[in-house]
């Protein structure tokens, strides 16, 4: 059977979503969202001057994709939905990553309005993919509340700590009928592949490709991780042992 | 920012963005393209424009 990979119905093409920030130029990020061949990336809604001549970020990114905007900004349930109306107003379609993010310090979601605004952008037609705090009582409050997938954190934003959250993200994968997409904090493309062969059904990334010497080629090495760590979850990984249990026979070769 | 009175939506933004780029916010509320030109701005209107940038 193939492995298709659906978020509200629709098959997306690839378990790797790139984020479009902190790029050191549109160029390099056009470049980068090629090699990754992702399929969904993100971009934030920003406020502009009317004397403003900075390029636009829509005049970089290839066609065919998924353009899914994020609420980053938002310091509660009122605003993130402020900024996703705005966003479908542009034309940017439907996809929304629900971010509210409270404190300012650690950048970590407020679960709370997220779970608010996912219910009012859910029933106003927004595929919803709330950030969140891995917490399992809030997953299911996001599921009720109309989220097309979870969207645990694996660190806190642009940490590149990797998967500090994995047991918690262990249980939702086991607990919860919905896609979980790891976001923030991968920084190696073990991580990402760490992430998928716990059942993740993709990764987020961002700071790990923008920030690297050659994003574009940072943008490949994590596509190629996350299509093994894929491969690995479905072929079913041999048991963990706390004893040396041996490769090879241990009789009939010598004495 | 506040408006200059006595222009358009449509006027003030035409020259300087591309439609489908920015969106626009009159006073909180969204504001649609095609009704930027009918919409004369006043002076105290909140006219906001917002558009896409890199993100996470």
């Amino acid at each position: 059977m193939q492995d298709q990979f659906k978020i509200a119905g629709l098959r997306i093409k690839s378990r790797f979503l790139l984020g479009t920030g902190k790029f050191p130029s549109n160029e390099v990020m056009r470049a980068a969202i090629e090699a990754s061949r992702a399929h969904i990336v993100t971009a934030a809604l920003r406020r502009i001057d009317l004397d403003s001549e900075e390029e636009n970020i829509l005049d970089h990114i290839p066609e065919g994709l998924i353009m899914m905007t994020n609420t980053s900004g938002a310091r509660d349930a009122g605003e993130a939905v402020r900024i996703a109306r705005l966003s479908r107003a542009m034309g940017a379609g439907n996809w929304i990553k629900i971010e509210v993010i409270t404190d300012n310090k650690h950048l970590l979601p407020d679960n709370a309005e997220t779970i608010k605004a996912s219910a009012i952008l859910a029933a106003e037609g927004f595929i919803v993919m709330p950030y969140f705090n891995p917490d399992l009582a809030d997953a299911r409050r996001l599921r009720d509340a109309g989220a097309a997938s979870l969207m645990p954190l694996g660190a806190p934003i642009g940490t590149n700590k990797g998967l500090c959250t994995k047991e918690l993200i262990k249980i939702l994968v086991a607990e919860l009928d919905l896609p979980v997409i790891v976001d923030a904090g991968i920084g190696r493309p073990s991580q990402a592949a760490e992430a998928m062969e716990l059942g993740a059904a993709a990764v987020l990334v961002n700071t790990a490709v923008a920030t690297a010497k050659d994003p574009a080629g940072m943008a490949a090495a994590f596509a190629l991780a996350v299509e093994a760590g894929r491969r690995a979850y479905l072929a079913g990984p041999g048991a963990v042992s706390e004893t040396a249990r041996a490769s090879s026979p241990l009789t009939g070769f010598l004495g | 920012m506040s408006a200059p009175a006595g222009l358009t939506v449509d006027g003030l933004i035409d020259n300087r963005f591309e439609r489908g780029k920015v969106v626009v916010a009159l006073n909180r509320a969204v504001l649609p393209d095609n009704l930027w030109p009918g919409t004369a701005l006043n002076e105290g209107d909140a006219l906001e424009i917002f558009t896409l940038f890199g993100g996470g």
